[in-house]
């Protein structure tokens, strides 16, 4: 099966007065078709720089793209991507409906499919009170909607989104995690680069993360979560003997009463059954469970 | 060739504000003053007289349309115009916007470029047809407006021809320099050295004579610019040293096939060259 997007050793140099500055360095991995992506690196990672590599933006130094398994500077395959930029983008001089018109026919869209999609996109995503303001007026939650309408206004095939829930409501925020959840039940393949990893957690299938213009982990979130070992969480009323009797595990102790047991949730009953047979009475005991923060908090800090 | 139009067209729509409404003011009530402080009104006009007024009027309207509507003016509207062309779209992100559709970059230069030739010349198409009515309005007699607005329509087309040599120069600019101030100076300079090079090139014949400057004489030689009416302007300055150039590399030749060959063909060059290396740059 060909994936959605393959990226292959590619790598960026900016030029710049001192010479140049490598911004990727044989970066690789691929996005499956029909999954969404998380795109997940600190400041300066070379997450943007990638995005923009992927729209054939920024040139390549080195290596290859290709969507589909068409290279990426094919200027048809756009006709089949979307994309969000992380900073809010327009014509100041145009009001929204006519905004995504005119970027619906520049996909290749018929006027007046467009015109259909706009009024829809308009509709649900609660702007209808907004027609008759400019975009330039609109309030930043306001802008990040238009920004995402604009995105899927042609249906992509592939969604590249940037930051899409920075500056958005709670409410605002699930309402756009819902559509793309649904775009994704369509077969659009989506790859969204955020620091909002509590909320990305909630519709990404895959991850992938990068630092300082490296791969540093590219997999699924569930395997991720499989081979990320928090641990056992402890409580019980003796503590000391309590870990005298798990001496044969690596202990964490928490508090006076807590400890963490470094095995695998499969030890659960393992523990249970010897804290009981010495008697120590269990107040609480639970697999410790990480959330993708805590792990990609935790690569980072291992890869530098 | 669509996206084209579809580009092209919001060019001209974003270009057609209210500063451009106060441009179209100004140039018309400056005109219509210039052109009143200029003239004199026939009294006795009989048929020789008519004759001799068609030419007065048709000849002021004429330098003054040269040296005004379509000289410095418009000139220093269509450099803070094209200085922001392409570079203001690359820095707001609209450009980014834009190529990330299935819209190639040659298709984004060309679109910019014929937008804002059309936005320019609509603009002068309007102060060009609305002044003589004005004109009329204010006292000129309707005989000569026939004559007028066939002055109006030779000014265009001299507007349209001064435009595409321009805004050729102003697309490759904007397109290679993202600061629009660079862009912006260096248009002004290129305007403002080729507006009043004439004048310079009158000092040709006593230059030779300080010693200082004798070095120098060749390269002022080689432009060879005679001071003539209606020289006074950057097509005038250009054709007219390619001329001098071509002359003496291949023999006469037509002076329309030069301003041809000056105004269309050399547009299409740097447009070419233009979007060669857009297409290398790296959209930010």
């Amino acid at each position: 099966m060909v994936n959605a997007i393959q990226i292959d050793s590619i790598t960026k140099i900016f030029k710049t007065r001192s010479g140049g500055k490598k911004v990727l360095d044989n970066l690789s991995f691929a996005v499956r078709e029909g999954r969404i992506v998380g795109f997940i690196g600190p400041n300066g990672a070379g997450k943007t720089t990638t995005i923009k590599i992927i729209l054939d933006l920024v040139k390549l130094t080195s290596g290859n793209v290709s969507i589909f398994g068409s290279d990426h500077s094919d200027g048809n395959i756009r006709e089949r991507m979307g994309y969000m930029p992380e900073k809010d983008v327009f014509y100041d001089d145009m009001y929204p409906f006519e905004f995504l018109v005119y970027f619906g026919t520049l996909s290749g869209m018929s006027k007046e499919a467009a015109r259909q999609s706009a009024t829809n996109l308009i509709k649900v995503l609660g702007l209808e009170s907004a027609q008759d303001t400019k975009v330039k007026d609109f309030s930043s939650g306001m802008k990040k909607k238009i920004s995402f309408a604009q995105s899927i206004i042609h249906n992509p095939k592939i969604l590249i989104l940037d930051e899409p829930t920075a500056n958005l409501d709670p409410l605002a925020q699930e309402r756009l995690l819902a559509i793309i959840k649904e775009l994704q039940r369509r077969g659009t393949t989506i790859l969204v680069s955020s620091h909002n990893i509590e909320e990305l957690e909630k519709i990404i299938d895959d991850v992938v993360v990068i630092n300082k213009g490296k791969l540093i982990l590219g997999t699924s979130l569930e395997n991720l979560k499989e081979a990320s070992n928090p641990g056992i969480e402890v409580n019980v009323n003796d503590a000391p003997n309590a870990m005298k009797v798990l001496s044969n595990y690596k202990i964490n102790p928490v508090d006076r009463n807590t400890f963490v047991v470094d095995a695998p949730p499969t030890e659960k009953n393992n523990i249970i059954k010897a804290l009981m047979s010495s008697n120590i009475q269990i107040n609480s005991i639970a697999s410790k469970k990480h959330n993708l923060w805590d792990i990609v908090l935790e690569i980072l800090k291992q890869n530098g | 060739m669509g996206k084209v139009i579809q580009i092209l067209g919001r060019t001209v729509k974003r270009s057609l504000n209210k500063k451009a409404l106060i441009y179209v003011i100004f140039i018309l009530v400056s005109s219509l003053i210039i052109f009143y402080l200029n003239q004199s009104f026939p009294y006795d006009m009989n048929r020789t007289d008519l004759r001799v007024w068609e030419a007065v009027y048709a000849g002021d309207f004429l330098s003054l349309g040269i040296l005004w509507i379509v000289g410095l003016p418009f000139l220093i509207y269509l450099s803070f115009l094209l200085s922001k062309s392409i570079s203001d779209e690359i820095n707001s992100g609209t450009a980014l916007l834009v190529l990330t559709r299935p819209v190639k970059r040659k298709e984004f230069v060309l679109s910019k470029f014929l937008g804002l030739v059309v936005f320019l010349n609509i603009i002068n198409a309007i102060i060009l047809f609305v002044f003589p009515a004005l004109a009329n309005f204010m006292g000129v007699p309707a005989i000569f407006l026939p004559t007028l607005f066939k002055t109006s329509l030779a000014l265009l087309l001299y507007s349209l021809v001064l435009s595409l040599a321009l805004a050729a120069i102003g697309i490759f600019l904007s397109a290679n320099l993202r600061k629009s101030t660079i862009s912006l100076s260096s248009l002004f300079i290129l305007i403002f050295v080729s507006f009043f090079f004439p004048l310079l090139s009158n000092l040709v014949t006593t230059l030779p004579k300080i010693p200082i400057v004798k070095p120098f004489y060749s390269v002022m030689g080689f432009f060879n610019i005679p001071l003539l009416p209606g020289s006074v302007s950057i097509v005038n300055v250009f054709t007219n040293s390619y001329y001098t150039t071509s002359k003496a590399i291949i023999g006469n030749f037509s002076p329309l096939l030069v301003i041809i060959l000056s105004c269309i063909l050399v547009p299409i060059i740097l447009i070419w060259i233009t979007r060669r290396l857009f297409s290398r740059q790296d959209i930010t």
